[in-house]
């Protein structure tokens, strides 16, 4: 581009030298903008003109060259009088964009703000009166002599533990995306909190005739993590419940990977095609809507937070049919209580 | 304010005449004794002034007059066309702003480099603007 220049701008140059035809200039005028576009430095313009000029005045008598001095001189000035124009033009054009761009961050950041409003107002007065929809249909459930008002009642009573979950989602997410305070990281072991986990989902697996497998070594598996890490378990493994046929295994791994954590957790069912291989971690977005309880908004939660402890979380296809759901998160590198003062999340 | 000797008029429909336009305004000012960078800024501002009329009113003329103020020397250029006008002046005057995309350095620009700058303009009604530039003592 800048040779290209060159040659257009020796060429009109040239042309200005013999005839000091106005035209000339016109076109230098034309051809800074061109010089401003591909972003060629002034000092370069400088620079660039003098070869060109050389080149042509080399060999003319000293009286021809003084005169074409001063003509060149005067195709410079206007090709830096247009270049200044259009660089002042281009950094005008920037500020504009730039002020643009924060005043659309200003009303994102408004918009971000009502959300979490709308968000926690919505999960504090909605969950006392479900509290009561809850209990009332139990009651119903209980004492209705007659068969299908019980029905409606474990209707009404699934419908609204449903609804509870939603908001119970809804809030953890909230208050993820709002951040979440240094001092509730704490000192952790990934196998204690995934042994809990497998615990408190035993029941639900047997329910389906599954079970869950974890392995592991030995080793202490240290990480700086929230109480959102063992949600973020949960949740993926209650997923691998949901979407694993019944009397299949759940297999839970943990590995060395480095300065992380890296944590499979591998179901037998139908696996998740590539297209929404990424998409599922997006709020609402689930695969496959039919039968299958929960808000959409589960995996956004792990995916946030399991970023928010410095890891990531990903979905591949296992050997043999079914999905595996990989989680990293960073090794605690030196023990708490060795050094205080080290900075936690930062392992590698 | 005097106008002092004849005023020069270009017609300007094409980009030849552009060119006249810019030579006209160039003699001029060089006669009136302005030194090489402002004949530039001049030149420049009257390019940028004539490529409007060409590519907004089609057809338009350059008027070019010295004037005289108290003691003070000046050049006096105005662009006048019958196109189908500016609505918004104040955008047509920031930087940047460019209807057709391919325009020199805008009007913007043209203002920017002479003291004095005037438009009127309305939809439907044309557009003459106005630029001046005094001579240094």
């Amino acid at each position: 581009m800048a040779e290209e220049l060159k040659k257009e701008y020796a060429e009109i140059l040239k042309g200005y030298l013999q005839s000091r035809d106005e035209n000339a200039l016109y076109k230098v005028s034309i051809l800074s903008r061109k010089f401003q576009e591909a972003r060629i430095d002034p000092d370069r313009i400088l620079e660039m003109h003098l070869e060109v000029f050389n080149d042509i005045v080399n060999g003319l008598p000293p009286k021809k060259a003084v005169n074409a001095y001063n003509a060149g001189f005067e195709v410079l000035l206007e090709l830096m009088m247009g270049y200044a124009i259009a660089y002042r033009e281009y950094v005008e054009m920037h500020k504009n964009l730039y002020d643009m761009a924060r005043e659309f961050s200003e009303k994102l950041q408004e918009a971000n703000r009502l959300q979490e409003l709308f968000i926690s107002i919505i999960s504090h007065d909605l969950k006392n009166p479900l509290t009561s929809v809850l209990g009332y249909s139990e009651l119903i459930e209980a004492r209705a002599e007659d068969e299908q008002i019980r029905e409606f009642a474990r209707k009404i009573k699934r419908a609204a533990k449903k609804m509870s979950e939603l908001i119970s989602d809804a809030r953890m997410y909230s208050k993820l995306r709002q951040g979440v305070p240094q001092e509730e990281f704490k000192e952790k072991d990934v196998k204690e909190i995934l042994s809990e986990v497998i615990e408190d989902f035993k029941e639900k697996a047997s329910k389906k005739g599954m079970e869950i497998h974890m392995k592991n070594g030995n080793a202490a598996y240290k990480v700086l993590a929230t109480d959102f890490l063992k949600s973020v378990f949960s949740n993926v493994i209650d997923n691998a419940i949901k979407y694993g046929p019944p009397d299949s295994k759940v297999m839970v791994e943990i590995k060395d990977e480095g300065a992380f954590w890296k944590i499979g957790v591998r179901d037998f069912g139908e696996g998740i095609p590539d297209n929404v291989k990424e998409a599922i971690f997006e709020r609402f977005v689930r695969n496959d809507k039919r039968g299958i309880k929960g808000s959409g908004l589960g995996l956004a939660i792990a995916k946030t937070a399991i970023e928010m402890h410095g890891g990531r979380i990903w979905v591949e296809d296992a050997d043999g049919g079914g999905s595996i759901f990989y989680m990293t998160i960073p090794k605690l590198q030196h023990s708490a209580t060795d050094q205080k003062d080290s900075e936690p999340a930062n392992a590698s | 304010m005097k106008l002092m000797g004849d005023e020069k008029v270009v017609q300007v429909k094409s980009e030849y005449d552009i060119v006249v336009a810019r030579s006209v305004v160039r003699a001029i000012a060089k006669d009136m004794g302005f030194g090489l960078v402002d004949q530039t800024r001049i030149a420049t501002a009257v390019s940028e002034l004539a490529r409007n009329i060409v590519m907004h009113a089609g057809e338009g003329v350059i008027l070019v007059r010295e004037i005289l103020k108290g003691e003070t020397w000046g050049i006096e250029i105005l662009a006048i066309d019958n196109g189908p006008g500016i609505s918004d002046i104040k955008l047509a005057l920031s930087d940047g702003y460019s209807t057709k995309g391919s325009l020199g350095v805008g009007l913007g620009g043209a203002k920017r480099l002479m003291d004095e700058f005037e438009m009127e303009s309305a939809p439907g009604q044309g557009t003459t603007i106005r630029v001046r530039k005094w001579l240094p003592k």
